[in-house]
């Protein structure tokens, strides 16, 4: 997220702060058991309603032009969901790669297909943060308004320039190496020592979660009834405060950034959590409990932004339709919202830092792989 | 089963990460 680029860290952590904690199986009940099983309906309506039979299995998907039993679709939602949760990132970013290169769908219609799962992957984090505090509409506006520009215009970059797979791979790649890159940059010593601000925030978050723990209570590190606030707001500058800090950010760089990541985001079919996060990160040095107020709103805006984009602002101006195939997109993102929530609750007990260098390794050789390929044609088809 | 559970945790993103190369690698073998 993620989500995004959602860390789901603070959903544990946060959550039991506001309301009495709830058992494992009961928040899983409540709050995310509804949400996966709607979509997985969805999913299954939405297969009959454009195809007019249940896709999967022998059963090739029309436009993807694949076939790939619906298991290995709840798989792969469930890995990539459950993997980039827990380093701090969102559902598209790794399941667009998998599904053109391992799966074989890589013609236009991934990318709205992968703004479906983009889409609805966050809303379980969503949730959850809401509850816990960490919602700040103040902050969210400028980033989503930027988006409603940004958005509707990746996808005639994507259907007029980038419809060719290999020059389309090749942007990917650009994403992928620059993600992978940043994964690994995040947990060098460099960068840790640069991230005061950061660094602070998450020790004050400890120590009190190590107080809540010693008096017999769950360890959550932000105290009941904590919330992003808004101090300051005009069309210059937004300030916003979460517990003893504040950060003063400027409207227009906020606006700018929603429009230069809807751009990049919608013309590949992500969330934009990948870019979205850092830039936020080194522009107005916010740690990523007050950063998921605003990336959060943002990746599900953008993605429905771009999805409508594909499906009716495209076709309207250039004749061009694009549809995405739904019921790819509903099952791969039911089982990315239970990866999501799995994260959530095993987050803390995961060594970060090595799962970071394989994370990151991984995705920065595949984007290098899609790059080079883009160059020097490579002897196997990627 | 509680001791178990949380010396598999740590290293479940690792064994999913595995998985899922071994999905990857049968759906190549099988539909490619």
């Amino acid at each position: 997220m993620g989500t995004s680029s959602a860390s789901s860290e603070l959903t544990v952590i946060a959550a039991p702060a506001a309301r009495a904690p709830l058992s494992l199986r009961g928040e899983f009940l409540r709050d995310q058991a509804p949400i996966i099983t709607g979509v997985l309906i969805l999913g299954v309506v939405s297969s009959y309603l454009q195809h007019g039979f249940l896709v999967g299995g022998d059963r090739p998907f029309p436009l993807a032009g694949l076939s790939v039993p619906l298991w290995h679709l709840l798989w792969l939602g469930f890995w990539t969901g459950y993997t980039m949760a827990l380093v701090g990132e969102a559902t598209g970013i790794f399941s667009l790669p998998y599904a053109m290169s391992i799966l074989r769908f890589d013609n236009i219609h991934v990318s709205p297909t992968n703004l479906i799962i983009t889409a609805i992957n966050p809303v379980g984090a969503l949730l959850g943060f809401r509850r816990a505090g960490q919602w700040n509409l103040d902050f969210a506006l400028w980033p989503s308004l930027g988006s409603l520009i940004g958005s509707q215009v990746g996808p005639f970059i994507r259907v007029s320039y980038l419809s060719d797979p290999v020059p389309f791979k090749a942007l990917v790649g650009l994403a992928l190496f620059w993600l992978g890159g940043h994964l690994v940059w995040e947990i060098t010593p460099w960068y840790l020592r640069k991230r005061q601000s950061q660094r602070e925030f998450t020790e004050r978050f400890r120590a009190r979660a190590r107080a809540q723990a010693a008096a017999g209570r769950l360890p959550s590190g932000i105290p009941a009834g904590a919330r992003i606030v808004t101090l300051e707001r005009s069309w210059r500058r937004i300030r916003i405060a979460f517990l003893d800090q504040q950060w003063t950010m400027s409207v227009p760089v906020l606006f700018g950034l929603g429009v230069g990541v809807g751009v990049v985001a919608s013309t590949l079919g992500v969330g934009g959590g990948f870019l979205m996060t850092p830039l936020l990160v080194t522009l107005f040095k916010l740690p990523m409990y007050v950063i998921v107020a605003a990336t959060i709103p943002f990746v599900m805006l953008q993605s429905l932004v771009g999805l409508f984009a594909y499906l009716l602002v495209v076709p309207a101006l250039t004749g061009r339709y694009d549809p995405p195939e739904w019921a790819f997109g509903f099952f791969v993102a039911a089982s990315a919202v239970f990866g999501a929530w799995l994260a959530s609750k095993t987050q803390r007990f995961v060594p970060e830092s090595y799962l970071k260098l394989v994370a990151g390794v991984i995705t920065g050789l595949g984007g290098l792989l899609y790059l080079v390929n883009y160059f020097v044609p490579l002897p196997f088809r990627i | 089963m509680k001791r178990a559970f949380i010396k598999v945790v740590p290293v479940l993103p690792f064994i999913v990460l595995a998985l899922a190369a071994l999905v990857a690698a049968y759906h190549i073998h099988r539909y490619w």
